[in-house]
């Protein structure tokens, strides 16, 4: 419990000290200012381009470049640039720490190894999560100031939880691998390009029910409500592989040789 | 307080260690010596728990290394890292963490950034630290939970003379308190400043383990620098010519003379024709042997006989 405690505290020293905290924070919420703000500027353009602007075209226009384009692109980038971004940044802890073997001391001296790896996973994924959050409720607050207003905040409420726990989700899934095989390099390449094909390839085969990789296509949905049944399952299987994850980098790290 | 006998361990189809036996006494600096290479990390590696053994015994305090559930050693591992964004103090508390230390944690690491001498850097980052400071942090997490036996893995071969001096310094505390210290290096004037005794590994073995006073008055032969007045040619062939001497290099004022094996009776023979001769000593030196020659003597003569096969 000691060195759970310490753990937690290193982890936050790491992030506070080294600016990773601020990188985090810079990227994903930087993100939900940019997006709008580079939507509205599209719509500007159109609007500009188009020598007679008849009622209807305009209308179509705010459809297309309206808020909802505008936070559904926040949530694409989100999870492309933000999490490749938040992939670099968290390589050092998720296995880099073994390369660098500046694990060694502290863990032959007895620190005890699921507590230093219990306390990343009780730090990076809630810091994602909240992050991700507070960068939709940004995101939406600067739709307000640029867009007609078309949705309401309850009606964000629901994509940014499941685009906060598919983030959550993967950190999880690259802190667990990273660490249970000291290679975090390679998993982000795999776990980004995975993100990146099943995104599209879910999509096209019809295959987004229940799948936690697929909570995505829920978390850039503004237009419509999602069926509960459908996203809620999909929410407890992402969690449920959170916690595999969890589980299954623990199991592995025990037996880890350190040199 | 560790025995090891018949170590062995491989790595792929390379032999590294070939029935490696040790032993290191309660309270003494152990000077761990072999070329890069050798199997030193290798061998201290198992001996803290790091890398299974293929076979053979280490035992500590007389128990199996195998069956302890807490380590009592202290390990310093060659080219430490370190969470360098975290300050001196900071880290210590993390250290102290790991080694679930019950007492006042404030109080011992004070106490132990005192000792490795770091007073003035308690609060910096350990980012910016030498080389040297940073193998002193090393030290100091080895020491912290204040374990008896410490093994350090070339905590001097990166240094300069001056972080050099400070380590061996750190060292020399650390026997004075009693501690039980494993000093593996391939820098020969270090041991050769701090160690009790030593233990040559070469070819997977150790081919020579001892007191190092006793190994140096055992395997080395013996040097006597001489300046005298107007030696007659014929002298100086009846000295080359005599049982005791290995080597002459002596001129008509003087020169040296390598003495064998018994050194003191040799020594007497000399000095016997001398002063038979009436021949006036106007110096005289005896040049200790050092350990460098007993080192290149042991791993030489195996270079050496690995080159006829
Ligand atoms: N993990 C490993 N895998 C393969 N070979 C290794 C490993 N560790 C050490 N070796 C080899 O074992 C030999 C001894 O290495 P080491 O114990 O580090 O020597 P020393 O510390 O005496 O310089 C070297 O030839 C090295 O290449
Ligand atoms: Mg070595």
């Amino acid at each position: 419990m000691l060195q759970l405690k310490a753990g937690i505290k290193k982890e936050w020293l790491e992030l506070c000290k080294t600016g990773r905290l601020l990188g985090i924070l810079l990227i994903i919420l930087g993100l939900s200012l940019f997006d709008p703000i580079m939507i509205r500027f599209l719509a500007l353009l159109m609007e500009v381009f188009q020598d007679a602007p008849s009622m209807s075209s305009l209308e179509a226009l705010s459809g297309v470049f309206g808020q909802q384009t505008a936070l559904a692109s926040y949530a694409a980038d989100c999870v492309s640039t933000g999490m490749l971004v938040v992939f670099l940044l968290l390589m050092r802890t998720a296995g880099g720490e073994q390369k660098r073997r500046s694990v060694v001391i502290p863990l032959t001296l007895g620190f005890d190894r699921d507590a230093y790896l219990y306390a990343k996973f009780l730090v990076y994924p809630p810091l994602v999560f909240i992050s991700v959050l507070l960068g939709v409720c940004t995101a939406y607050g600067t739709t307000l100031l640029l867009f007609t207003h078309q949705i309401g905040f309850v009606d964000i409420l629901l994509p940014a939880l499941a685009l906060g726990v598919y983030f959550a989700m993967q950190v999880c899934l690259l802190l667990g691998c990273g660490c249970a095989t000291g290679k975090a390099g390679i998993f982000v390449a795999i776990l980004y390009l995975l993100h990146t094909i099943l995104t599209t390839a879910l999509g096209t085969l019809g295959w987004n029910r229940y799948n936690p990789f697929a909570l995505y296509t829920f978390g850039s949905n503004f237009t419509s409500a999602p069926d509960l049944v459908d996203y809620s399952i999909s929410i407890g299987l992402a969690v449920v592989v959170c916690f595999a994850a969890v589980l299954f980098s623990s199991l592995l790290f025990r037996k880890k040789k350190l040199v | 307080m560790i025995e090891i006998s018949g170590l062995q361990k491989s790595f792929g189809s390379k032999r590294v260690l070939n029935g490696l036996n040790m032993e290191v006494k309660p309270g003494e600096v152990y000077g761990f010596l072999g070329e890069n290479g050798a199997g030193k990390s290798t061998t201290m590696n198992i001996v803290t728990g790091l890398l299974e053994k293929d076979g053979g015994e280490v035992r500590i305090n007389g128990k199996d290394l195998s069956v302890m559930e807490e380590h009592p050693i202290g390990y310093l591992p060659e080219s430490p890292e370190f969470f360098d964004y975290m300050t001196c103090r900071q880290y210590f508390a993390y250290i102290a963490a790991a080694c679930s230390y019950e007492g006042d944690i404030r109080k011992r690491t004070e106490e132990v950034i005192r000792l490795i001498g770091l007073e003035n850097a308690i609060d910096r980052k350990i980012k910016g630290f030498s080389r040297g400071m940073k193998q002193r942090i090393g030290i100091g997490c080895a020491l912290y939970s204040g374990k008896d036996i410490l093994i350090l893995d070339e905590p001097t071969s990166a240094l300069d003379p001056q972080g050099r001096a400070e380590v061996m310094q750190i060292i020399l505390q650390l026997k004075e308190m009693g501690k039980t210290v494993i000093l593996s290096t391939h820098i020969l004037s270090d041991v050769e400043r701090v160690a009790d005794r030593v233990g040559i590994l070469h070819n997977g073995v150790l081919q020579l383990e001892g007191n190092i006073a006793e190994l140096l008055r055992a395997n080395a032969g013996h040097e006597i620098m001489l300046e005298t007045e107007n030696l007659p040619a014929d002298l100086i062939e009846k000295i080359a010519k005599s049982p005791f001497a290995i080597s002459c290099n002596l001129t008509q004022h003087g020169g040296k003379v390598e003495i064998a094996e018994d050194f003191e009776e040799g020594n007497r023979a000399l000095f016997r024709i001398l002063a038979e001769n009436k021949i006036l000593v106007s110096s005289y030196q005896v040049v200790r042997p050092t350990l460098e020659q007993i080192y290149l003597k042991v791993v030489g003569a195996h270079a050496a006989a690995k080159g006829w096969n």
